[in-house]
């Protein structure tokens, strides 16, 4: 079994969550990135916000909000998801998550999202959005299955670059 | 090299010298050995086939004023984004030439119409490099949010995607893209707007007093290429008891103009010559003695002064447009700032002998012939194409997934937008 690539991979994970100027992560939000931050040395949550700010939440582990526009989104998405090798969607039905996508692909980022199986309806849903991802898994991936999920999608990218 | 151009409209379907300088190029690439294909939209009226040109692409026509006018304004927003963000229909006929034709580089020009974000994305998802021959803002353009106080947010993002190799007609239209947000990755280089065909022997006869011919010309006579402001210019000269005689050539979208001349009382100097084909109109350059263009000070470069120039038709321009960087004041040119008074001011001079037009006619029709030809600009793109088709990147997907991506950019476009229309 592969050991988690903890040091240099860093994965954006994004999510929908809309945090207020004083908001840090919820022990219910914490307990979702968790298994991330075990995979992987560097995790950055993207969540949103009503300005932007970033903080260190634990070593490898930081929270970076975006600022908010009226349609859920941020326009300094596209930034954020430039430095990362990974993007992790938390939420890949919402607003946030049906564009992180597109963004992601275009900057030709390997894509995991955390699914349960729910049917849910809106865009993404009726556009089959998961076919797009590189790896879809469950929001209780343990770890080291994330680490492997992780390592294989890094691999496929060094592939496709050479 | 397999070159795919695209590009809006292509003639005979077209506006002006946008498309037109597209043709020529194209052309001349086929001519001195290239494999090329143009992809462009359904004509908006019948044209016949032409050999290497496909007509498949859709066009959300934001231009002709007499639908854009009278459309809804919820209407026109999402036009708006099929026009300039994505338009799946146009990236799915795209996949289709690339599997088909193969290029080692993309020729892009005006993808306006065509949901030219999703163009580029799709050339770049594919590892398709790409130049961008730039004789207007069209990125910025493209980037444009049909909502007031979002300037720049677009482009500042799309900057982050938008990786290719840049031609450009002017220093001006470079700065004029990039004034709100940094918005062209690569690199680019400015080379000028040209004139194509047989160049006619050096011109003999100049202005010698008497009568002086002005001429003015554009594909559509219009308040930016300063047609209104040429009227008073005349008016001032005419109120001056001068002998001259003004043509305007060019496609007039009503009256207004042939209007107010008849109220300045020019109808006996000034005559509305309507369009000409460009290689006729060319030819009748020799006939004038001045080619007045106050047009507006961001005119990206036209075609016609250089065209003008090239006949030893002396170019009376506005001092700061894109043309002015190509010519210089008294030595190829004459530069005027952009007011009826100045142009006057000019124009008195050449009739008064102040100003002696043979020098500058004869250097001007030497320095476009000699540098200003395509063949002689020609070299500087096959060598940009070179240089673009050297970024080639493997793809980021299957053209099967860029369709997909395109489909989902398309959706969720037009549900935002319609999301923000219903408040």
């Amino acid at each position: 079994m592969s050991a988690p690539r903890t040091d240099t991979l860093r994965v954006a994970c994004l999510t929908a969550w809309y945090l207020t100027s004083d908001d840090t992560l919820t022990p219910h939000q914490l307990q979702a990135v968790a298994p991330i931050h075990g995979a992987v040395g560097r995790v950055e949550v993207l969540a949103l916000g009503p300005s932007g700010r970033g903080l260190d939440l634990q070593p490898g582990l930081g929270l970076r909000v975006l600022p908010a526009t009226e349609l859920g989104l941020s326009w300094e998405l596209p930034a954020a998801l430039t430095e990362c090798d990974i993007v992790h969607l938390l939420e890949p039905f919402s607003r946030a998550g049906e564009v992180g996508m597109l963004l992601a692909k275009l900057h030709g980022k390997p894509v995991c999202a955390s699914h349960d199986g729910t049917i849910a309806e809106g865009v993404g849903v009726a556009l089959d959005l998961l076919a797009l991802a590189d790896a879809v898994v469950p929001p209780d991936a343990t770890p080291q299955c994330l680490a492997e999920v992780y390592e294989r999608l890094l691999a496929g990218a060094t592939e496709a670059a050479v | 090299m397999r070159v795919l151009v695209l590009s809006n409209l292509y003639p005979p379907d077209c506006m002006g010298g946008y498309e037109m300088g597209c043709q020529q190029v194209a052309g001349a690439l086929a001519e001195v050995g290239h494999d090329v294909l143009v992809l462009t939209s359904v004509p908006r009226l019948p044209v016949a086939v032409q050999p290497g040109v496909r007509r498949a692409l859709q066009l959300t026509d934001v231009y002709t004023r007499i639908f854009v006018d009278r459309q809804h304004p919820a209407k026109r927003v999402l036009d708006h984004a099929a026009a300039c963000w994505v338009n799946a229909f146009n990236v799915h006929a795209l996949l289709a030439v690339l599997d088909e034709f193969r290029p080692e580089v993309a020729y892009v020009w005006n993808l306006i119409g065509l949901g030219g974000l999703g163009l580029l994305g799709c050339l770049q998802h594919q590892g398709i490099a790409w130049l961008w021959h730039l004789m207007d803002k069209v990125p910025r353009d493209l980037c444009r949010l049909p909502f007031p106080g979002a300037a720049g947010r677009l482009a500042r993002a799309a900057g982050h995607y938008l990786d290719g190799e840049f031609l450009a007609c002017s220093r001006r239209i470079l700065d004029e893209i990039e004034q709100d947000a940094p918005l062209l990755r690569g690199e680019f280089e400015i080379v000028p707007n040209w004139i194509e065909g047989p160049l006619p022997p050096p011109r003999r006869s100049f202005y010698r007093g008497g009568r002086l011919r002005a001429v003015s010309a554009a594909a559509h006579l219009c308040a930016e290429k300063g047609t209104d402001l040429i009227l008073h210019a005349a008016a001032l000269l005419r109120g001056r008891g001068y002998d001259f005689t003004l043509d305007l050539f060019g496609r007039l979208d009503d009256d207004a103009f042939p209007r107010l001349a008849g109220e300045l009382g020019l109808a006996e100097c000034v005559r509305f010559a309507g369009s000409l084909p460009r290689e006729q109109l060319v030819e009748r350059y020799a006939e004038y003695d001045v080619f007045v263009f106050p047009t507006w000070e961001r005119e990206p470069c036209a075609f016609a002064p250089v065209e003008a120039a090239s006949r030893g038709c002396v170019p009376v321009l506005t001092a700061n447009c894109g043309n002015s960087e190509w010519l210089v004041h008294g030595v190829h040119c004459l530069k005027a700032e952009r007011t009826p008074e100045a142009f006057a001011a000019i124009l008195d001079d050449v009739v008064a002998g102040r100003i002696d037009l043979a020098p500058l006619g004869r250097r001007a029709q030497a320095l476009v012939g000699r540098e200003y030809h395509l063949r002689a600009v020609l070299p500087a793109i096959e060598r940009a194409l070179a240089r673009a088709a050297g970024r080639r990147k493997p793809p980021l997907g299957t053209a099967a997934q860029a369709y997909h991506l395109a489909v989902l950019a398309e959706k969720l476009t037009q549900t935002m937008l319609q999301e923000v229309l219903a408040g």
